[in-house]
């Protein structure tokens, strides 16, 4: 477990690190220009990211892969993705995706 | 972390990875990654803000979000006035900012109220599938989430979370990729 100590001290980093990101370019423009490759590559990043945090969260829940059918999070999670996908709805999506879970765990208790 | 941050989806990240007891490096690094995209909001959004003095895009870039990116790149050029894109950004910035403290203090106050079963943890889940959803668009895109996600599926016992650095990794290697054959 992380101490409330080396907690703090992450958070500050991250903050700092994330300053720095969103400045850089504001600050720098004009006096430096990304290669076009870096920018092209970066475009990626957000979809990577989010897929790499959202699909492992459905699938292994608990840590460790889960596709039995008393897996809510992932019939939720499928739901939830082809709303978001037809509605572009960020409430739709967690209204949908929220209801599903409450309801398939009421059903399977 | 809301104030320090200031930033949705690397601080639902972390606190996922505090409360598997993630270490600190694992912590910092996945902020970092999960920010980099601030780096090409930066790039992007430098043009229309040029205008601004040094110390208001100090300001502006602490304000700098995935939401006020999307906001102000969605008004074209020519709408408004150089000065005006500035008031522009920082009105939209501070509403953000002020909404995003206001709603962290509400968590902070109820969150510990509300019981477990009711699975609140699953709504960061659903706000990222809003959120990746409209970008998934595009072949490149799509290889990129795709093995992003089979990265992801397939290094999850790796130590330390790393699993979620190797498939951005995968995933944007994949994209540039599949961008390069497509053209």
């Amino acid at each position: 477990m992380t101490s409330s100590v080396a907690l703090f001290l992450s958070i500050v980093c991250i903050g700092a690190v994330t300053y720095l990101m969103r400045l850089s370019l504001l600050a720098l423009h004009g006096r430096l220009r990304l290669p076009g490759a870096v920018e092209r590559a970066l475009r990626y990043v957000p979809a990577a990211a989010l897929t790499a945090l959202v699909v492992p969260a459905l699938v292994a829940p608990a840590g460790s892969l889960e596709f039995a059918r008393s897996n809510a999070r992932l019939w939720a999670g499928i739901l939830a993705v082809m709303v978001a996908w037809r509605t572009r709805s960020v409430v739709l999506t967690l209204a949908v995706g929220m209801g599903t879970l409450w309801v398939l765990s009421l059903w399977m208790h | 972390m809301s104030a320090v941050v200031f930033a949705g989806s690397a601080q639902f990240a972390v606190v996922q990875l505090v409360a598997a007891g993630a270490p600190a490096v694992a912590l910092v690094l996945t902020g970092a990654i999960l920010n980099l995209r601030h780096v090409l909001y930066s790039a992007s959004l430098a043009p229309s803000l040029r205008a601004a003095p040094a110390r208001w895009r100090a300001f502006l870039a602490y304000l700098l979000t995935d939401e006020l990116f999307g906001v102000v790149s969605a008004r074209p050029p020519a709408a408004l006035s150089d000065s005006e894109r500035t008031w522009f950004a920082a009105g939209v910035g501070g509403s953000l900012w002020v909404l995003w403290q206001a709603s962290t203090l509400a968590g902070i106050v109820a969150g510990s109220r509300i019981p477990a079963s009711w699975s609140l943890d699953f709504t960061a889940t659903l706000t990222f599938i809003a959120l990746v959803v409209p970008m998934l668009k595009g072949r490149a895109a799509l290889a990129a989430g795709a093995v992003s996600a089979s990265v992801a599926i397939l290094a999850l016992h790796m130590p330390l979370r790393l699993w979620l650095v190797a498939a951005v990794a995968a995933g944007v290697l994949a994209g540039v990729l599949a961008e390069g054959h497509a053209t």
